[in-house]
């Protein structure tokens, strides 16, 4: 069996790609109004494939924001002042980094701070007690797993950001039938992509049906 | 040496002895539903699928075609209306098919056996798709007409599907059908709906009148035979001593029957340069031969010239217009000779 | 309208443009050239829709105007006119165009100028130039691994695009990329001037074939204009204009094998010779075949239990651990097509992971290969 690339497009991150609903409603109000954070300080909270990374994407766009990830171990600099700033995984940044950027926020040397997580700010694993201290009082919204509505929305948008346009008859199968967190979708849909890739067909329904059944088996 | 000239291929889309649609610059009636298309793009919020439905023959594809005319760029005459002149640079590029974002679907013509396909197979439709990856060749909308949707088999509107679920910015796609209770709900479903009326004989009248000289028996005739198609209307006037005369000629024979008569009509109509008038005298029998059934069951006569002077029951009338249509096309698939099919079909009618 | 020329620039002229003109047409317009006559000289265009294709060459215009014609028939006229006689076109007094050469006449019917499709000379972005024979290497080491399928529409063209320069590098790369979701063809070259911020567009696969043809043989400057929605490339007096495709080509880096530690050299000749004799067996459509690396051994082998069995061994340069591994064995030879060099390069890692294939002599081009699992 021939083995395909794992080809993907860059996720479609712009504001008219958001799916908007219920579960997230909270955290774009939130982001519109930039000007009442606590502090200059919002931090959004939420499953993976909730929407966090797109949703920085979309406000780091408007107000020109400079984006580090949490993971990448940056080090805050002197051209961050009077920007705004995104950090997304923000509990996996370095914690002096972290103190600093909050405190620069505070005084409003940073205009804006937006950090993105999976937990609550209050329950990240940090050392520094008066880092802590900060965490435990950051304004935070929360991002909920999405609704049916959303929930299609977003599954029909995973496949377009492999270039795949798939019927309706196929997401409802893929929901009915699959874990429901937009997570193990995203996974589903990867693997679904290759298999069909592989074997140059389309993704279907039908496709969709052998392939979960072969899994089960 | 000469080539032979360059010949026209037979089109789907054109009815018999009717003008081709992207061809036609008037609209007769249906300006309720050209004035909501012209609304909606003129506010730029035109949706992305429209399906046009009605009857044949009454204007669908005519108004699809007002409708991309100025959605690539034609500017109408009239604020409200899809009106573009057949002098504007687009209309000229729809009409030649030329036009680089303009695709047009329909029944193809196949090269090899020199034969219009009985349907749209899914080679047309990938066209669509391909169509649709492409960026637009004028800059602006890419437009694709289907005409009509009832001839697309299973697999080509499955490729339909796509397009229609996830269209790319600025395209439009207009599906005609006569019978859109037949199509596929998903297809349904994703489409702005535009069911279109016969046009009214009043409307159709006037308009009848300002097209052509004829005497108001030709003109009344022609309506009534219509059924509401502009198109069809104009080809019965224009085809009266063909089809007209002989038609009201063998109606007022009855009870009496004509062999002569059914001989001369059948004789000329089966003549090769009469093929478009054959047609249309068929047609127009079959009309006749149901409002005669509505007479016999109503009393009423909506039909052209004057009620069969034959006394029968509604059910014979029904069987005797189902037997004509049996032999009509079963000499049709079978290549039988024309003259005799008509013939027997004439001699049938009067027969008890 | 009516002009005069001598048989060799219309053939030359008609030649180049009338390739694009589909064959078994049903839509009249699309089977003519239009052709504009105007002081002193003719301008030819041709079209499918997709892809536009002009020529201008001079000529003695008596009466200037424009019309079109059917485009396959004047060229068979022209081609079977004698060498060095001369051509009159003219417009009827029944609106038919009239050929006249020497003592041969002929008619044809005409189609107006106003119903021919027309493709805008967009608000290009970027204008920049590149030999033919650059733009042809380019094309060609890429071109054979287009994907035809029809669902991935955006992997149907080849990636045209700048790349910027590398840390300590003065220049960028102009590159091409064509992938099919199984193998990858790259092939890069430096960037003239004038690309920088140059958007990566997508050339269909027509494109580029009606492109290879045009510059096929040249050795003349192409001038290359891009712009959101088209591509135009001029060489000498012949103009190329093409749609895009409406899409976004996959982040091809990624799938780029940079780790493999185990390197293979083989004369590039002798390889592909073995793998088309072993492959001879194989009858299904992926025509699989294993490689099997033990030592400075390499045993290519098909095992068919119905058509039989080949293999064949060959001595090569290795020292990483044994493995064993499979391909397609077209997608094999296709790339030793492409292989200039007496040796031909393989970098590996592990049966399931992208083969990286390069060509010592070329390092602006490379090729991936996945597997088949065996």
């Amino acid at each position: 069996m021939q083995i395909p690339f794992d080809l993907t497009l860059p996720p479609d991150y712009s504001a008219g790609a958001f799916i908007h609903g219920a579960s997230n409603a909270e955290a774009v109000d939130a982001l519109a109004n930039t000007q009442i954070w606590a502090n200059n300080i919002l931090a959004i909270v939420g499953p993976k494939g909730c929407g966090k990374t797109h949703l920085g994407h979309m406000w780091a766009n408007e107000k020109n924001a400079i984006i580090v990830d949490g993971n990448d171990g940056f080090v805050p600099r002197r051209d961050y002042r009077g920007r705004a700033l995104w950090i997304d995984n923000g509990a996996q940044a370095d914690e002096y980094a972290l103190f600093t950027l909050i405190n620069l926020a505070i005084t409003g040397e940073i205009r804006a701070l937006l950090l993105c997580a999976r937990d609550m700010p209050a329950v990240w694993q940090v050392q520094l007690p008066d880092l802590r201290s900060r965490l435990r009082n950051l304004q935070t919204v929360q991002l909920q797993e999405p609704d049916e509505e959303v929930l299609q929305a977003i599954v029909t948008k995973l496949f377009k950001d492999r270039g795949l346009i798939v019927s309706k008859a196929l997401i409802t199968y893929l929901l009915s039938h699959a874990d429901r967190s937009v997570d193990s979708l995203r996974g589903l849909i990867t693997e679904l992509d290759k298999k069909a890739a592989s074997e140059k067909v389309n993704v279907t329904r039908t496709f969709a049906a052998k392939y979960m059944q072969g899994k089960l088996f | 040496m000469a080539k032979p000239i360059e010949q026209t291929y037979p089109e789907a889309d054109k009815a018999n002895d009717c003008p081709r649609p992207r061809d036609v610059y008037s609209l007769i009636g249906h300006s309720s539903g050209e004035t909501r298309f012209a609304n909606m793009h003129a506010n730029d919020s035109l949706h992305h699928a429209w399906l046009i439905s009605g009857p044949s023959g009454i204007g669908k594809a005519t108004l699809a075609y007002r409708m991309i005319r100025t959605v690539l760029g034609g500017q109408p005459q009239t604020a409200g209306r899809l009106d573009v002149a057949a002098s504007d640079p687009v209309s000229k590029r729809i009409q030649s098919l030329g036009h680089g974002d303009f695709l047009l679907i329909r029944r193809p013509y196949d090269l090899k056996s020199k034969k219009l396909r009985a349907e749209i197979p899914i080679a047309e439709a990938r066209k669509i798709g391909d169509f649709f990856s492409r960026k637009a060749s004028e800059g602006g909308w890419r437009v694709c007409l289907i005409d009509n949707i009832d001839d697309m088999n299973r697999s080509a509107t499955n490729a339909l599907l796509k397009i229609l679920e996830e269209p790319p910015k600025q395209a439009l796609l207009i599906l005609l059908s006569s019978a859109p209770g037949r199509l596929l709900p998903t297809i349904r479903s994703r489409c702005m709906a535009l069911p279109l009326r016969p046009v009214p004989e009043t409307v159709l009248r006037d308009w009848l009148s300002t097209q052509v000289n004829a005497p108001d028996t030709d003109i009344d005739a022609a309506v009534k035979l219509a059924g509401g198609a502009p198109g069809k209307a104009l080809a019965y006037v224009q085809n009266a001593d063909t089809v007209l005369r002989p038609l009201a000629r063998f109606i007022g024979g009855f009870p009496a029957q004509n062999a002569r008569q059914y001989h001369s009509i059948s004789d000329t109509l089966s003549l090769a340069k009469n093929a478009p008038s054959h047609d249309l005298f068929w047609e127009g029998l079959q009309d006749i031969l149901h409002a005669q059934a509505v007479y016999a069951a109503t009393g009423e006569w909506g039909g052209a010239f004057e009620p069969l002077a034959l006394r029968r029951d509604v059910d014979e009338w029904v069987a005797v217009r189902a037997e004509l249509n049996q032999m009509r096309w079963a000499g049709a698939g079978l290549n039988m000779n024309k003259k005799n099919v008509l013939l027997q079909a004439l001699m049938r009618i009067g027969a008890a | 309208m009516k002009f005069s020329m001598e048989r060799a620039a219309l053939l030359g002229a008609l030649g180049h443009v009338q390739n694009v003109v589909e064959r078994r047409n049903t839509i009249p317009i699309l089977s003519n050239v239009l052709m504009s006559a105007d002081n002193g000289s003719i301008n030819f265009v041709a079209t499918d829709l997709d892809i536009e294709i002009s020529e201008s060459t001079s000529a003695d215009v008596a009466i200037a105007g424009d019309v079109t014609a059917p485009a396959h028939t004047l060229y068979d006229i022209a081609r079977k006119l004698p060498d060095g006689a001369e051509v009159s076109l003219s417009v009827g007094s029944d609106g038919r165009l009239e050929v006249d050469a020497g003592r041969s006449h002929f008619v044809l019917p005409l189609l107006p100028a106003g119903d021919f499709p027309k493709m805008t000379a967009d608000d290009f972005t970027h204008n920049f130039a590149l030999g033919a024979a650059e733009l042809a290497r380019l094309l060609d080491k890429t071109k054979f691994a287009i994907s035809t399928e029809e669902t991935r529409y955006y992997l149907n063209g080849i990636y045209f695009h700048a790349v910027a320069p590398e840390a300590g590098s003065a220049h960028g790369k102009l590159r091409c990329v064509a992938t099919d979701g199984h193998r990858l063809a790259l092939c890069e070259m430096a960037a003239p001037d004038g690309t920088d911020g140059l958007p990566g567009v997508i050339i269909p696969r027509k494109t580029i074939a009606e492109l290879r043809r045009l510059i096929d043989g040249l050795s003349e400057t192409v001038e290359i204009s891009v712009s959101e929605a088209k591509i135009r490339f001029k060489v000498g007096s012949a103009v190329l204009t093409s749609k895009l495709i409406d899409g976004t080509f996959p982040d091809y880096d990624r799938v780029i094998p940079k780790d493999g530690d185990k390197k293979l050299v083989i004369d590039n000749g002798v390889f592909a010779s073995a793998v088309d004799r072993v492959s001879t067996i194989s009858a299904e459509k992926s025509r699989s075949i294993k490689l099997t690396l033990e030592g400075d051994n390499l045993t290519l082998a098909v095992n068919n239990p119905e058509h039989g069995n080949a293999r064949e061994d060959l001595m090569v340069d290795y020292g990483a651990e044994n493995l064993e591994i499979g391909f397609n064995a077209k997608y094999l030879l296709d790339v030793t097509t492409q292989i200039e060099a007496r040796d031909v390069h393989f970098s590996l890692s592990d049966p399931a992971s992208p083969a990286l294939v390069t060509d010592p002599e070329d390092d602006g081009a490379l090729f991936v290969l996945m597997p088949l699992r065996v």
